[in-house]
């Protein structure tokens, strides 16, 4: 298919019909400058990061250089980490890097922090920890996760908290003080409101956990305190599996919000008081281990670069990715404010839609206007169960004339995602090739 | 100064003439991003997905088990609610893609 317009036309013949070509040609290669190319940095090698990155790549045919700056050597996955709590599967089932992205489409990594964006004509320059000079681009993709709200003890200074929410040291720091919990103890954990990372990730935690408990600690019992008003994704599968496999051991309580924590004497053992919200009245409740999943904003970088609104997190054009509050800077993953979930799968598929919109208005084209996402993922119930969420986000317009993305069944016509109508064990060995699939897909 | 203010024009122009992408380097695709959705399951452009690699399958054949998919109940499958969730005409452009794949 041939577009209208013949975006073809050579540098050489570019520079001979605006008459300063002769100028530029013979200057520059004596200021040691090659050839201008497209030049985009992306901050963060997440999910959404390591996809943007790689899909830039690969529909440019490589005429797009990309550099992911990083803090990190490793990517440790938060899709199945609640499985290395539980000690079902090993630590290092979750790490991937970036090598396969270098060797496979030349992605250059860049170990380090960014610390600034500043204009530099119609680009930018990223000011990396560790770099001489600033990283020049075209355009920046901003991917750096979520951020942790402070938790306030009982006198309202911050208090550390065991959140594993960001898979890493604390994944292996729950898993192992889960494994010391005594045998008639008590594990409390509380959910943030949303929006988080994860909608269904909390009651996953919730379930293995009890899981664990009634197979090895049969007297101890796990509290879960949810901010929310009622469970927030899936809540058949999870609300059957709460009161039928763990009927006996587990306790939900939605509309309870954290309020302050007091620390107890062993570390993340304490007593955390909640809000009962809309009543006024507060609750306590007492814990051997307390695992407090705390609100969530975008990653700092976004917040540091202006780029986040009250809800502390970005709100971006849906068919760019592109920021509302800064044009030519790109924000997606969960630090991305959409209708979209916050979640690994469905920012793999936003950073592919921001990847192709950068790249047609890279081509003088406008982003495709009405560009579709899916969320899709499999949660396990058990040791052996798991369950699935998924929906098909088309980009529609509204009523009041605004753009959103809504998930809507073509034939029924309902809105809304569609979870599995039961729980079973050829789900949880579908989960496991859907895990790999889909980091291959990113990271490979 | 006068130097400075040249080597300042020179790069202003030079940031100017950055030409757009080439034909040979990016031709937009609007099934190719529509089928994107499915890499994560069936693998960058259907091949080597651990669930069912969908590059040179026949489109016909495809859209028929789309079609079957269909009429089945939203959560008896995690295939039916994406058969469901795009249009007829959508599920025909992705069939069409994944069917050109080599």
């Amino acid at each position: 298919m041939k577009s209208h317009f013949d975006f073809s036309l050579s540098r050489r013949s570019l520079l001979a019909a605006i008459g300063a070509g002769s100028v530029c040609a013979t200057t520059f290669p004596a200021f040691g400058l090659t050839t201008p190319t497209r030049k985009i940095v992306v901050i963060g090698g997440g999910m959404a990061g390591a996809t943007v990155a790689k899909y830039l790549r690969l529909w440019s045919n490589k005429a797009v250089e990309v550099t992911i700056v990083e803090p990190s050597t490793t990517y440790v996955s938060n899709i199945m980490s609640n499985l290395v709590v539980t000690g079902q599967y090993q630590p290092s089932i979750l790490n991937y890097n970036w090598s396969s992205l270098t060797a496979n489409y030349g992605i250059k990594v860049v170990k380090g922090t960014v610390t600034s964006v500043t204009a530099n004509g119609p680009g930018w320059n990223v000011n990396v920890t560790g770099l001489a000079s600033p990283l020049a681009c075209d355009r920046v993709v901003v991917a750096p996760g979520i951020s942790f709200d402070p938790v306030l003890d009982n006198i309202s200074q911050p208090i550390a908290v065991l959140h594993a929410w960001q898979a890493g040291p604390q994944t292996t720091q729950l898993r192992d003080r889960l494994a010391a919990l005594p045998a008639t103890g008590t594990f409390v954990m509380s959910i943030p409101a949303a929006p988080y990372r994860c909608p269904p990730g909390p009651y996953e935690r919730a379930c293995v956990i009890a899981d664990y408990l009634k197979r090895k600690k049969p007297g101890a019992r796990i509290v879960v305190l949810d901010a929310n008003p009622d469970v927030m994704a899936e809540p058949a599968n999870f609300k059957n599996a709460f009161s039928t496999l763990y009927g006996s051991n587990l306790t939900y309580l939605p509309g309870r919000k954290v309020k302050f924590i007091t620390a107890g004497v062993n570390a993340y053992s304490g007593k955390v008081t909640v809000d009962i919200v809309g009543t006024g009245f507060t609750e306590e409740y007492s814990g051997d281990l307390l695992n407090i999943i705390p609100p969530q904003k975008a990653g700092l970088i976004a917040q540091t670069l202006g780029l986040c609104d009250g809800s502390g997190f970005a709100p971006v054009n849906g068919v760019s990715f592109e920021s509302t509050l800064k044009p030519g800077i790109h924000v997606i993953g969960d630090a991305s404010k959409t209708a979209l979930p916050k979640a690994g799968h469905v920012g793999n598929q936003g950073a592919k839609i921001c990847a192709d919109a950068i790249l047609r208005i890279f081509s003088n084209q406008q982003p495709y206007a009405t560009p579709t996402a899916n969320s899709a993922c499999f949660s396990p119930l058990s040791n052996t169960v798991a369950s699935w969420l998924t929906a098909v986000y088309q980009y529609e317009q509204q009523n009041d004339s605004s753009w959103k993305y809504v998930s809507r069944d073509q034939i029924s016509t309902l809105t809304g995602a569609t979870e599995a109508s039961g729980a079973s064990t050829k789900n949880f060995s579908k989960m496991s090739t859907w895990y790999k699939t889909l980091m291959t897909e990113t990271f490979a | 100064m006068h130097i400075r203010s040249f080597i300042l024009g020179a790069l202003t122009v030079w940031g100017l003439l950055t030409p757009a992408l080439s034909q040979a380097q990016f031709v937009a695709n609007d099934a190719r991003l529509l089928a994107s959705g499915c890499f994560q399951c069936h693998g960058t452009n259907g091949k080597s997905g651990a669930f069912d690699a969908l590059a040179g399958d026949g489109k016909l054949d495809m859209l028929n088990k789309l079609n079957d998919m269909r009429k089945q109940s939203p959560g008896s499958s995690i295939m039916v609610p994406h058969a469901r969730g795009y249009t007829s005409q959508q599920l025909d452009m992705i069939a069409d893609y994944f069917s050109k794949q080599k």
